[in-house]
């Protein structure tokens, strides 16, 4: 037996387990596994003899489970370009939005997925779904194509400058965006925020390093509690609370010094 | 009311960092990671500058991002498996009960451990104490200060090691077995059941083979003169050991200044081995017995005609002490040893010339 094959073998629990938390269905999961095991014996177990020791050989196969696993998705329920503001706001919204949309799960199924997989809270996925569900309507309509995935496939970039038509689509798409994040943000008064109010919120100049971004993301998009984000970029508990207690503070000087005091006092 | 502050500021917190992640948003400028870049990333295996590179891309990477945060949760589950164990024994092992139980049973440790350092210490002070009424004692016990002045210095040292001042046959006897050895200490179990006879003789040998009790220390030659004559009459006597009537154990061992048996009298002995047999015996309480046998013994010296063995000085000595002992037969043992020993002792000073 070839020693990667063994290698892989003993790995095979981990590989059934993250498959049948990716798929709920347990044939799915199954050929999902088989799938992974074939991509990782292609090429004569070309992926894994690019391992090279840095890391722990069960963490790199999982590593290349997942990709596996959301090329096996891809493959069998196709490709959906998200909304403007999904892809904004990323993180769970994505997952709910692949899982709602394309793979049409229930919307406690796809909670229950999101949950399993990150380690947020259920209240925040919950919200994030239903949202989802009453934003879309047209959500999960196109399922159930099985499409060959290729790099191929996708549209190249357009040389030269837009055309008018996505300029257009551009500007409703961010038009859309203001106004679904209006209703996110005061979602408990049930009141509408002007498109226009928030688009000039948004447009002013912050910027944010890579690990605070990461931080915000992970506290206030996933919902992931402050220690367990720290842990995840290095820091402790105390430096992760400490840092994004100033890092919220001035992210308010910076929209006071905009002279968005008002719209500020308005919208938080 | 504090809650609902709270709940407010929390709220307002996450529309703020909702509003400014928004405003960012950029596309990936970097490759995405490789499988153990994230492995790495995940298990921490990472040099920092590499860490920034990754967590920057993944600030920008939705699905490095998601793929991230997937295999850190994974990670975790298999990591908190492993390590389930070492941490419940690294919880039990830093509660404050289990410290303080630990600190206590070290604290009583390092007290027992200070009040036996004391302790010795006291008993070895307290022993240096004793240990000088101790030699004074055995000062007294010890013989006569001719004796004690001619032995030699380690001896006294010895001593000094010894509780108590063993009594002069067991001392004796001791010494015997180390110098004679293992062949020597068999024939002495032989002539536990041997007839008393042949005990006798070496009982009268057994002087000259002690030099811690005789006044001067044994030469090697009169040692083994001694071991020959000892041999010798082990071999005379070895005739008399087919003798029906066994001795008793009590007589295999005479008692000192007790000179019994007439093949130790019959013997030559040298001026030195006379002389040691009379201070032996008049340090113990000899009888009638003993200054027959020295006379005898004395005469035997003086009979020789040997002007080797005696000089004119010692011949006149040996005379006027058999004078003695033929004269003062009324007299007590002690006077009579007195007076041996007073005879004795200007000889003795001029051996040791």
């Amino acid at each position: 037996m070839n020693p990667w094959q063994k290698q892989a073998l003993t790995q095979w629990d981990m590989i059934n387990r993250m498959a049948n938390r990716r798929f709920q269905q347990a044939s799915l999961a199954e050929e999902a596994a088989l799938f992974v095991m074939d991509g990782l014996a292609a090429d004569d177990w070309r992926r894994l003899q690019a391992f090279t020791g840095r890391s722990t050989l069960a963490t790199y196969i999982g590593a290349l489970t997942i990709r596996l696993l959301e090329d096996f998705a891809r493959l069998r329920f196709g490709r959906v370009r998200a909304p403007l503001w999904i892809r904004r706001l990323g993180g769970i919204w994505m997952s709910l939005f692949r899982l709602l949309c394309l793979e049409r799960f229930s919307p406690d199924e796809a909670v229950a997925l999101v949950s399993n997989h990150h380690s947020g809270q259920v209240r925040t996925t919950e919200e994030a779904a239903y949202r989802i569900l009453g934003e879309i309507p047209s959500c999960g309509e196109h399922q159930g194509e099985e499409t060959a995935y290729c790099e191929e496939t996708t549209l190249p970039a357009a040389d030269g400058e837009c055309s008018t038509q996505e300029r257009q689509l551009e500007q409703e798409e961010r038009r859309q965006l203001f106004t679904i994040l209006g209703r996110l943000l005061l979602s408990e008064t049930g009141e509408g925020v002007d498109p226009r109010l928030l688009e000039r919120v948004a447009g002013v100049g912050i910027t944010l390093a890579p690990q605070e971004r990461l931080l915000l993301q992970l506290c206030y998009r996933d919902g992931i509690a402050v220690a367990e984000a720290g842990r995840m970029l290095g820091l402790n508990r105390h430096q992760a609370s400490g840092r994004l207690r100033r890092l919220l503070e001035r992210l308010r000087q910076d929209f006071a010094a905009a002279g968005l005091d008002e719209e500020l006092r308005l919208l938080l | 009311m504090a809650t609902i502050d709270l709940d407010t500021k929390k709220e307002s917190d996450r529309r703020l960092a909702l509003l400014a992640l928004t405003n960012q948003h950029a596309e990936p400028s970097s490759p995405c990671l490789d499988a153990e870049e994230l492995a790495c990333l995940v298990e921490g295996k990472l040099a920092p500058e590499k860490i920034e590179a990754c967590l920057a891309h993944l600030a920008d990477c939705e699905q490095c991002y998601a793929t991230w945060r997937q295999l850190d949760q994974e990670w975790q589950q298999q990591s908190s498996g492993v390590n389930r164990k070492r941490g419940m024994l690294l919880r039990f092992f830093s509660r404050p009960r289990f410290l303080a139980t630990v600190g206590s049973i070290l604290a009583v440790a390092a007290s027992i451990a200070v009040f036996l350092n004391i302790t010795m210490q006291t008993d070895r002070a307290s022993l240096q104490h004793f240990s000088t009424p101790l030699t004074q004692e055995q000062k007294q016990i010890a013989p006569p200060p001719a004796e004690i002045t001619s032995e030699p210095a380690n001896s006294r040292s010895r001593n000094l090691e010894q509780p108590a001042a063993p009594p002069p046959q067991a001392l004796e006897e001791r010494r015997e077995k180390k110098a004679r050895g293992d062949r020597d200490h068999a024939r002495e179990q032989k002539t536990a059941v041997k007839p008393s006879a042949m005990d006798a003789n070496r009982a009268a040998v057994r002087p000259a083979l002690s030099p811690a009790v005789s006044g001067t220390p044994a030469k090697k030659s009169e040692m083994a003169g001694a071991y020959k004559l000892a041999d010798k009459r082990d071999g005379a006597s070895g005739k008399e050991a087919a003798a029906p009537a066994p001795a008793p154990p009590q007589q295999a061992l005479p008692a000192a200044g007790s000179l019994s048996g007439r093949a130790s009298v019959t013997g030559s002995l040298t001026m030195a081995e006379w002389q040691r047999m009379i201070r032996e015996g008049c340090q113990g309480q000899p009888g009638p017995k003993f200054f027959e046998d020295i006379a005898v013994q004395g005469r035997g010296l003086v009979a020789r005609h040997d002007t080797v063995t005696l000089t004119q000085e010692e011949r006149r000595q040996v005379s006027s002490m058999l004078t003695l002992l033929a004269d003062q037969h009324q007299q007590t043992a002690v006077r009579r040893c007195q007076a041996l020993l007073a005879l004795l002792d200007p000889i003795a000073g001029n051996d040791k010339q």
